[in-house]
This record gives C-alpha cells, structure tokens and sequence, in this order.
C-alpha cells in the first residue's frame, strides 16, 4: 500500500479505518441492508399506491401469507409500502443535506476566513437561524408554503444548515493563520483561489463527517413534518405512513404492522448514519483525533 | 462540537416518533390533566353507598357524565356558532319553543302546545309557566317575542333563514306568543331556534352581538353553564329550577382530547362514558372490547365533493368545471361504493342526493341505472362526445382549445376520510383522463378559501354537511342563488331550483310537498355541481357500566337534533 501517495489531510481507506471500529462497522452494515433492500426491494416487490382494495374486510389486516407486513387502512401491502416508503425517506434525507451542506459550507468558509463585517453579520444570522427553536420553525415553514416533495427539501434544508457553518468556520479561522495560507497570500493568490484550492480540501473532511450526520437529522425532519401531517400527502414515505397509521387509529387497534415497520426503518437509517457518521468524525475531525 | 440545539431536536423528534409507535393507553400528555379529579367522583356515583372523603358526613349525589369530544365549540354565542359541538352545549342551556323527542316527533318544549292559523299564516304557541332563567329572572312571552324579533331584525346567524317570511311576532298576553309570516311555513320554526333571554341580550346592539362570546350562558334549560376551561374541559350542571324532570346526571363534563385514537382508549380506560364521534377504523377497534358499546347509527350528514361553478367574473376557479359534461363525467367516473368501503370502512351508504339518507321521509333515492356512479366507459363517452379528447397524448383530455382537464383538489387534512376519498377520487378521475392534484389543508383554511366568495381561488373540494333539521329545508336551501355568501359552497345559481325551493317551503301539505323536493333533488343531482360520495354513518361507543338508558336513534346517542339521552341516562347498578 503506497500511503504517501495519499495526500495528508485524507487518510488513506477512509471507509476501512471505519469498519474496523466496530460501531462504525456496525453503520455500514445497517446503511448497506437498507441501502440495497429500498433499491432492490421495490423492484423485486412493486407497490402500487393505487392498488386500493374495494372491501371493508381488506382493511387494516394483520400479516398474512398473502400480505407479510398486513395491510394499511386501504387495503395495501405493508410490506411493499414500506420498502417503497424508504426511497423517499432517504431521497429527502440526501437532498435536504446536500442543500443544508452547501450552504452552512459557503457560509461558514466566507465567515471564517473574512472575519471583519462579512463575517460577523453571517455569524449573526447564523446565531439567529441556531438559536431559533428548529421544529417549530421547520412547522410554520412547512404550513406557510404549503405540502410537497420539494417544498419539504427546501424547508429541512434551509434551517438545518447552522451547525454545518459553525463547524466549519471554526476550522477555517484556525487554518487562515497557519504558515502555507499566509505564504500563499503573500504570492498573491486571490481570496477566491485561497479558499477553493487551499482551505477547502483542508475543511472537507470535516464537511464529509458532517454530512453523514445531517443525513440522519434530515430524515428524522422528514419524518417528523410528515408524521404531523405537513409532509406530500401524495408521495409514500415512512413518515406519511406513521402519520397515516396514526389517524387511522392503528396504535389503537394494535395494528403494529403498520407502525412499527417504517418505525424501526427511521430508527435503523439514523442509527446507521449517527454511528457512522460519529464514526468518521471521530477519524476526520482535528479535534477529536486521537495524536 | 456536537451542537446542543441539534441533539435537542433529535430528541424530540424521537420523542414524537416513539409517540406515534407505542400502543396509545391514556398517555398522560395526551389525557387532560382535570381526569385524575374527575375519576374518583364516578365511583361514588355508582356506588351510592362509598362515602366522600371531604365531607364525610353527607351522602354524595355526585353523578357526572363524561363525554369525550376531539375538538371544542367556536363561542358559545348561539347566534354566530356554526360548530356542532356549541350546538350540543346550547341546546342543553337554552331550550326551544318545541323539541324533538327521540323519535324525531315535535314535542312541547318551552311551549306547552301550539295551533296553526286556518290559512296556515301564524303559529300560535302557549307558553309554560314558572319557567325561570338560570339567574333566577322568570321567563315570559317577551323574552320569545325579543329573540325572534332579534333574529328576523338583524338577519343574525343561521337562525335568520327560517324566519325570512316572519311579519310579527307579538304575545297579545304573558302566556302566549303568535308568529304571523307572509306565506305558510311548512316548517315550524320553534324547533331550531334557542329562546334568549331578554333582560341579558337586549342591551347589545346587532353588532355588539355578533362579537359576543357569551362566556356565561344564561338560559332556561336542563343544564347549566359552570365553566370552560379552553383546550381542556367544559362542564354544565344540573338545573333544579328546570321546568321538566329532573335528568339524572347532576354534572356533564365534556373532555377535550387532542386525538381520536387517544379519546378511543380514554373510553376503553375508563375514564370516559362516551365518545362523541370516531373515524371508521378507530371505532372498528372498539368493537369487542368489555364494558364498551360501539354503536353505529344512521345520520343525517353527508360528504360531498363540491365544484367551484361561480359565475363571477372575478373567480379563480377552473373555468371548465362550469361545464355540466365534465362535472357529470366525474361524477360517472366516482365509484361511491368503494369510497364507502374503502374511506369508511363500510360504515355507511353511498351518496345520491343531497338530502341525507337519514331523513327517510324526504330523501329521493337515484335507481342504480340511472345514478351516475361507477360507470367510466360512461364517463369517458360524454367526454370524447363533448370533444374532450387526449390531443397530446399525455393521458390528459383536453379542451377544444387545447386546456387540459386538470383541476385542484382540496381536502381537510385532519379529516382522515375525507383525504382517503380524495385519494381515491383522483385514481378515479386519472382514469377517465382528468388530472387531479390534491392537496390537504387545515380545516380553517379550506374554509377560509372556499367560502371566498367574490374571488374562489380553488376548484374542486371534498367536505360535508349536517343537516340541522329534520326537514328538506335546511338541506335544499343550501345551493340558493341567496345562499352565495352564506351557505352556499359551490356559488351553484339555479333560478329555476330557487323557485321551486319557495314553493316547497310554502306548501303544507306532505304528499304535494314531497313531490317538489323531490323534483328539486334530481336537478341537483343532474346538475351534478355536488358529487355526494356517502351517507355515513354515526360512529359513537359507550361504556355499560357507568350509565345504562342510552337510546340508540338515528342521529346519534349525542351530537343529535335531541337531547333526550341526556335527560333520561340513568347510572348503572
């Protein structure tokens, strides 16, 4: 194995060092089983959200032969339901965080590295945005623009993005007086170049770390929006299904095959993203790592 | 570095998701923190021989009923309310000239009897007397002529429309009271409307009164008003000046919970004797449990699909649903009886016309040959014969020039079977070459926008109605051109149905009556700007063991046009 030829601030098998701490390993795992049975599965099983039953009797029913995870209150294939409902709990999950990623990254490498009035004024609207209390904002934003796919990306990924910037300036302000940064100045590199070429390959580890971390925020958002009944009423998700089992009265009639699988499903998918995403912070983050 | 504000919200979400998972016994977030004081009144109430342990030298009459409900009357104003739950505080607090009894028969009320005019033109009521209101005040014939007068005067609430053709209302003595009208009233108008009391509401001006909360009721009825807590309980106790039998239950206290499943297992718990109304599959899960009554009743409510058809100019609506074709063509497309399976779990009828099945005597029931209901080979026909067609091959029919058929579907979100029809009528609809796209609002936006009546920025929408009487009247007067801006939810305009609706309103006898509603149902079923989807049923449970008597009539054990439950429940042994 030829370590030199990796550049010093990314380790070498980032995803090896992982796996072999065993809660990182334990992440991969549940990331790869979820990963591959929400790409797999709905191929192999398809769900048609239109596959509406037009008996009473199909309703609610608990796991058969016929249908392993039962059925929910229209008569549908839990099992397939939810499979499918992970696609859509993950897609929103990602695409929230590449939104909030980018965001909280500019911000917090243009606040870290301008530290006079550009960086105390996006420090203060970060501050604002982080002290503002996270769930009721993302409700009123979710009930003033109204209920879809997008609109619930837009909202998780425009209120999450503080931490991120945070984090990240904190990294930058330390970088931007290390000796290679003043030396390149001094060569008369631009504020653009210094940023893109040499502070941002030093950051992005951490920024990596992070993101594997608002992952699992993000689809807890998603969860939690849709379960209170803002998310697409349209669209399957894990949490449409937990809110569509709710008022149905599913946990009353102890129909927990339509609760507990998309249930469990957010509880693995964010188990599997904080281990390895706390994981990898442990390896990347400066602080943290172990000297 | 693992900021604070974040793993707080992990936590909460968790919270809120473990929520939703685990089996929902009475969660002590969810239960109103007054039920732990209320439970150890009902023991004494059943055993009358336990003794209370803050007075234990006096026997406890204590008898409370506890009535769950899952959300709370608007005012307490019977003049501006338009919820069913202040109704059914109201009509507990104030009583009427005349009630129904638990058949549906008129039964003396305020007034001990009443006489028709040979013409038919004024109702003549003779009152009770030592009648007091609930401040002591007695009752006379002014307080009935001032409330009528009050109403007729200011065009207030949804009391004004039975007194349209009202001239006088006048008590030539203390005891009696006549009310004269311009044509006849096939309706009596002393079975809806609450007598006020005179000496409280007079010195408020119509305006005054529209504002009014009425924090304090005062009225001659079998309960009083003791106090609201909002967002937790409201409780009356009994009247013992009231003019009638005394009821049984000394206390009502009306529980507000947060959810239905939640209310659901309060009652399986105990902590609760009824529950007012619950979805489909919640009550579904009620059915086997001990001690417990899931009762399923006919109702006079129906759930519709409305289309914006105003005519003005100013509206945002979809111009294309002023089309008769497309509106009849989704009303092919519609499968009534698997929105009825499927929404409400069978719980109920598939819809026809617009007055509910309920009101037997009245309702017009459309043959299945000739209903428009799941036929899409039929919708499809009228469509292409019509000249929408799929031009672009986008599986979207279009117009001659070139608008597809697509349309905005609104729905309550909170309102499970309403979504779950939406659902299904847009599958329905997909089918037939109408895009529908739905979305789900809250119950006071959707209203907010619907009842926008100078600019209707919607198109299509799914709610329902409850009939406030058992008559055509209340129904059929919906859909007036006069309603715009009332009742009115679709601006449908009809000059025609207007006429016939004055005919009918004045025509006393039955048989000829039954002809125009009946004449006046097919039109508006043809006309087809409601797609009534089902008549559902009443859905209410009760426990056995805390209070026996409990009649099960159409309408409802509670939430109903009568009262008699209330008056004539008894405690278990």
């Amino acid at each position: 194995m030829n370590a030199t030829a990796v550049p010093a601030s990314r380790p070498p098998n980032l995803w090896v060092q992982v796996w072999e701490i065993p809660l990182g390993r334990a992440g991969i795992i549940l990331l790869g089983i979820v990963l591959v049975l929400s790409l797999v599965g709905p191929v192999v099983f398809p769900f048609n959200p239109k596959d509406i039953t037009s008996t009473a009797a199909d309703i609610l029913q608990p796991p058969s032969s016929m249908h392993w995870l039962g059925t929910d209150e229209l008569g549908r294939d839990v099992f397939r339901e939810t499979l499918v409902g992970a696609r859509l709990s993950l897609l929103v999950g990602l695409l929230a965080t590449a939104i909030s990623i980018t965001l909280g990254s500019i911000i917090g490498l243009l606040a870290g590295y301008y530290r006079g009035a550009v960086g105390i004024t996006l420090m203060r609207v970060t501050d604002f945005f982080l002290v503002l209390p996270l769930l009721p904002l993302i409700i009123i934003l979710a009930a003033i623009f109204g209920q879809s796919f997008s609109i619930t990306i837009m909202v998780i990924g425009l209120t999450s993005w503080p931490s991120t910037a945070r984090i990240v300036r904190s990294q930058v302000i330390s970088l931007r007086e290390r000796q290679f940064i003043e030396r390149i100045r001094s060569l008369g590199a631009t504020d653009l170049r210094v940023i893109a070429v040499h502070i941002l390959p030093n950051v992005l580890p951490l920024i990596y770390a992070n993101t594997v971390l608002v992952i699992a925020g993000s689809i807890l958002s998603e969860a939690t929006l849709a379960f209170l009944g803002l998310g697409d009423p349209v669209r399957v998700s894990w949490g449409t299904m937990l809110h569509f089992g709710f008022v149905a009265g599913a946990a009353g009639r102890g129909a927990w095959w339509y609760l507990l699988p998309p249930g469990l499903g957010i509880v693995l998918v964010v188990l599997g993203f904080t281990l390895a995403g706390h994981t990898l912070d442990q390896l990347l983050n400066p602080r943290l790592r172990e000297f | 570095m693992f900021p604070f504000r974040r793993t707080l919200f992990f936590v909460l979400s968790f919270s809120l998701l473990l929520g939703a998972c685990a089996p929902a016994t009475t969660s002590p977030t969810a239960a109103p923190p007054a039920a732990p004081t209320i439970a150890p009144a009902q023991p004494t109430a059943a055993q009358p021989g336990a003794v209370a342990p803050t007075a234990p030298s006096q026997p406890v009459k204590e008898a409370i009923l506890r009535v769950g409900w899952a959300s709370e009357p608007d005012t307490m104003n019977p003049l501006t309310t338009y919820s069913t739950e202040a109704q059914e505080i109201i009509q507990l607090i104030y009583d009427k000239l005349l009630d129904y009894d638990s058949s549906f028969k008129t039964t003396p009320t305020l007034a001990k009897e009443f006489s028709y005019s040979p013409d038919g033109l004024s109702i003549t009521f003779k009152l009770r007397d030592n009648v007091k209101w609930h401040d002591g005040q007695p009752f006379t014939a002014d307080d009935v002529v001032f409330t009528y007068k009050l109403i007729k005067d200011n065009e207030l609430g949804q009391y004004a429309q039975w007194l349209v053709d009202l001239t006088s209302a006048t008590s030539p003595d203390a005891g009696t009271v006549v009310l004269t009208f311009a044509k006849p009233q096939a309706f009596n108008p002393g079975l809806v409307i609450p007598i006020l009391p005179k000496h409280i509401w007079s010195s408020m001006s119509a305006t005054d009164i529209e504002t009014f909360a009425n924090d304090q009721p005062v009225g001659t009825g079998p309960f009083r008003f003791v106090d609201w807590k909002k967002g937790t309980e409201l409780t009356l106790e009994r009247n013992s000046d009231f003019w009638g039998s005394q009821p049984a239950a000394s206390k009502i206290i009306y529980i507000l919970y947060g959810n239905e499943d939640v209310m659901a297992q309060a009652l399986k718990g105990g902590d609760i004797d009824i529950i007012t109304e619950v979805p489909p599959t919640i009550w579904d899960g009620l059915v086997d449990t001990p001690d417990v009554k899931a009762a399923a009743l006919p109702s006079f409510s129906f759930h519709h699909i409305g289309f914006n058809v105003s005519a003005e100019p100013t509206s945002l609506g979809n111009p294309l649903l002023k089309d008769k074709v497309i509106r009849q063509a989704l009303s092919y497309a519609l499968d009534r009886n698997q929105l009825v399976q499927v929404a409400l779990a069978g719980h109920g009828k598939p819809g026809d016309t617009i007055i509910p099945i309920g009101i037997t005597d009245w309702h017009l029931a459309i043959p299945a040959d000739q209903a428009m209901d799941a036929k899409p080979d039929k919708a499809k026909e009228i469509l292409d014969a019509a000249g929408y067609t799929d031009t672009n091959g986008d599986g979207v029919r279009e117009s001659k020039d070139g608008k597809p058929l697509q349309f905005r579907l609104i729905a309550i979100e909170t309102t499970s079977v309403d979504v779950r029809a939406a659902q299904l009528f847009r599958d329905a609809a997909e089918k037939v070459g109408i895009k529908l796209d739905l979305q789900t609002l809250d119950e006071n936006t959707l209203g907010n926008t619907v009842y926008n009546t100078d600019a209707p920025d919607w198109d299509i929408f799914v709610w329902g109605w409850d009939s406030g009487v058992m008559d055509p009247n209340y129904m059929l007067g919906v859909p007036l051109c006069s309603q715009i801006g009332g009742n009115n939810d679709v601006f449908y305009c009809n000059n025609e149905y207007d006429g016939l609706y004055d005919q009918q309103s004045t025509t006393l006898d039955v048989a000829a009556r039954k002809q125009i509603v009946d004449q006046m149902q097919k039109m508006f079923y043809d006309d087809a700007a409601y797609l009534v989807m089902w008549f559902q049923d009443k859905l209410q449970a009760y426990r056995t063991d805390t209070w026996q008597g409990w009649k099960e009539i159409p309408g409802g054990l509670v939430y109903n046009l009568t009262r008699d439950n209330y008056l004539n429940i008894t405690p278990a042994k």
